[in-house]
């Protein structure tokens, strides 16, 4: 499986507020993760800051808008300037999200939920493949929030998961935050949904905290990570062989940088309980 | 060949010699093939500070860290237009360095901020900092003597070609008893000025200009400022590096915006003389307290 590879260990999704103390104290994390769309402008001042960012950690650029799941295709504008920022931080891999946010050739501003159809697996099969002739590093591909199942489906998301893996050999970033959020909002037992998750192909986590508002939670990635999720993380943990990095997310309600980095603190005591337990077993 | 044909000429001369003094000039710094500066483990702001404006902006930003070590603080302005920056409370004990030491020595009595700069401490400061520039100089951030040289060279042969083509056809039309001399003679002048702006050499190197602008890429401040105490500040350890980045225009918006106002007063209150030394402003950066060095804009000899 692509992706695969050496342990990361515990990062944040780097926001520009929070570039300085990151800059002066990177031994906090151990890597970032960056929204390469914030980096597309490519003029000098976007440059220098991708170089020291790429001095200072291991990043893994996440994409926003690539749309893989969209029926008319992907832009290759979009994929060349998503590979210019993958190339300029030498990214061991990098993600996206099965989703599209483009259709009928408008812009949705929103990452929109696929149907879990063999269609919809084709598309992003041959989106993929596409994207894979223009950029050479490993894709990892994420599970979105939805708080709803689009109908007349042929499978369940982790089925659907499951056969983009086999079809792709891409690896999973498993949000635990939307895992849980969605399985609330339907009603389901999120270890249940855990449970059926193709764990085998999870090589990244992603972790936050979100909120209820008119009776819906949504991941909103506003709060600390809450402690359910860190409950779910530490199932994934002990059943995702191929795991290797794990982050911590926060958009807004920004707080300062050493709480983040306590989070990712946390994720990493609990990466490496597991997998002191898991190589103590092995010998 | 006719005097506006000459003239022509000239002018295209003049221009060709002025590209070629430039591009030599500019030639004459190889340090980027050093290749790029490394990010420090420990970032020193005080080093950031004298490469973004040399030594007026170190001492500026020496103010702002006793300031925000809570050594120093901005007295009451009352009718005065600048408040005089003066001693607190707190003893400073052991831990001054020696930049520091300098200009806390410097107010053992409340002093405004054009005192300072009108004083003889950025001299000293300068002086105390000499170790440090050396080694900034051996890291190649600071531009070689050797480009200093090579553009003496370049102006000295650029202007004897100029003052020699118009010498020549100064004295060919005196020696026809012709008088139309006036636009041979301007423009040599302009060429000549022209000549003193395309050869100048700016204080940083190429390769200190790059790892300036990363350092200022790599240290924002959260827009639209810093305000302390929420989320968006940096975390009080790394402000002041940030602060060293960006220059005092950072602070405005935090319990320090005072200090932004009266170094910008100062040097404001002194840009009739050009902003020399009694504002503040510095000949090696901009005359403002915050902008500092920008692009390439950290010019002129330090």
């Amino acid at each position: 499986m692509e992706a695969e590879g050496a342990f990361l260990g515990a990062g944040i999704s780097l926001r520009r507020r929070h570039l300085a103390d990151a800059i002066v104290h990177p031994e906090a994390v151990d890597f970032v993760e960056i929204v390469a769309d914030h980096y597309f402008a490519g003029d000098a001042r976007t440059r220098n800051e991708l170089g020291a960012i790429r001095e200072r950690f291991t990043v893994v650029p996440h994409g926003l808008d690539l749309s893989l799941g969209s029926a008319e295709g992907i832009s290759d504008r979009y994929v060349r300037r998503l590979k210019s920022v993958i190339e300029a931080v030498d990214a061991p891999y990098w993600s996206e999200h099965v989703a599209f946010t483009h259709a009928g050739g408008r812009h949705i501003g929103h990452l929109a939920p696929l149907p879990m159809t063999f269609e919809a697996l084709d598309v992003l099969a041959a989106n993929i493949e596409r994207v894979r002739k223009k950029i050479d590093r490993p894709l990892i591909l994420e599970n979105i929030a939805c708080s709803f199942d689009i109908p007349y489906g042929d499978m369940d998301e982790p089925a659907f998961l499951a056969n983009l893996v086999e079809r792709t050999n891409c690896g999973l970033l498993l949000d635990v935050a939307n895992l849980y959020y969605n399985a609330l909002n339907r009603g389901l037992d999120p270890h249940a949904v855990l449970a059926a998750f193709p764990l085998d192909a999870v090589v990244q986590c992603h972790l936050a905290g979100g909120h209820r508002a008119k009776g819906e939670w949504i991941d909103s990635h506003a709060f600390p990570v809450p402690e359910a999720v860190w409950q779910l993380f530490e199932e994934v943990v002990r059943r995702a062989p191929r795991l290797r990095a794990a982050l911590v997310e926060r958009d807004e309600n920004l707080p300062p940088y050493a709480e983040l980095a306590a989070e990712a603190a946390r994720a990493r005591a609990i990466m490496t309980s597991a997998r002191t337990i898991a190589m103590k077993r092995a010998s | 060949m006719t005097s506006a044909e000459f003239l022509t000429f000239y002018a295209l001369a003049c221009v060709l010699v002025l590209a070629l003094a430039g591009w030599f000039v500019r030639n004459a710094d190889d340090s980027a093939a050093a290749g790029r500066e490394s990010l420090p483990s420990d970032f020193d702001p005080q080093e950031i500070a004298f490469l973004r404006g040399g030594k007026n902006e170190l001492v500026r930003f020496a103010v702002f860290d006793l300031t925000y070590k809570e050594l120093l603080q901005l007295g009451p302005a009352e009718k005065r237009r600048d408040p005089p920056i003066q001693r607190t409370e707190k003893a400073p004990g052991t831990s001054l360095d020696p930049i520091e030491s300098i200009v806390y020595g410097f107010f053992d009595q409340p002093q405004t901020a054009r005192a300072l700069f009108a004083s003889d401490t950025p001299e000293q400061v300068e002086k105390a900092f000499a170790p440090r520039e050396e080694r900034l100089k051996a890291r190649r951030l600071l531009t070689d003597d050797a480009v200093f040289a090579a553009a003496k060279t370049a102006r000295i042969v650029a202007f004897l070609t100029i003052a020699g083509l118009c010498a020549w056809r100064v004295s060919y039309a005196l020696s026809l008893h012709h008088r139309n001399i006036g636009f041979t003679l301007l423009i040599a002048l302009f060429a000549s000025l022209a000549l003193l702006f395309v050869t100048r050499v700016p204080r940083l190197s190429k390769r200190g200009r790059a790892y300036v602008q990363t350092l200022r890429a790599a240290l924002p401040a959260a827009p639209p400022a810093l305000p302390m105490g929420s989320a968006f500040a940096p975390a009080a350890s790394v402000f002041p590096v940030v602060v060293a980045a960006g220059g005092m225009a950072l602070l405005a918006g935090t319990p320090y915006a005072g200090l932004s106002q009266t170094f910008r007063r100062a040097a404001a209150g002194d840009s009739a003389s050009g902003c020399g030394s009694g504002g503040g402003g510095d000949s090696s950066s901009s005359c403002s307290s915050g902008g500092g060095c920008g692009g390439g804009g950290c010019g002129g000899g330090s």
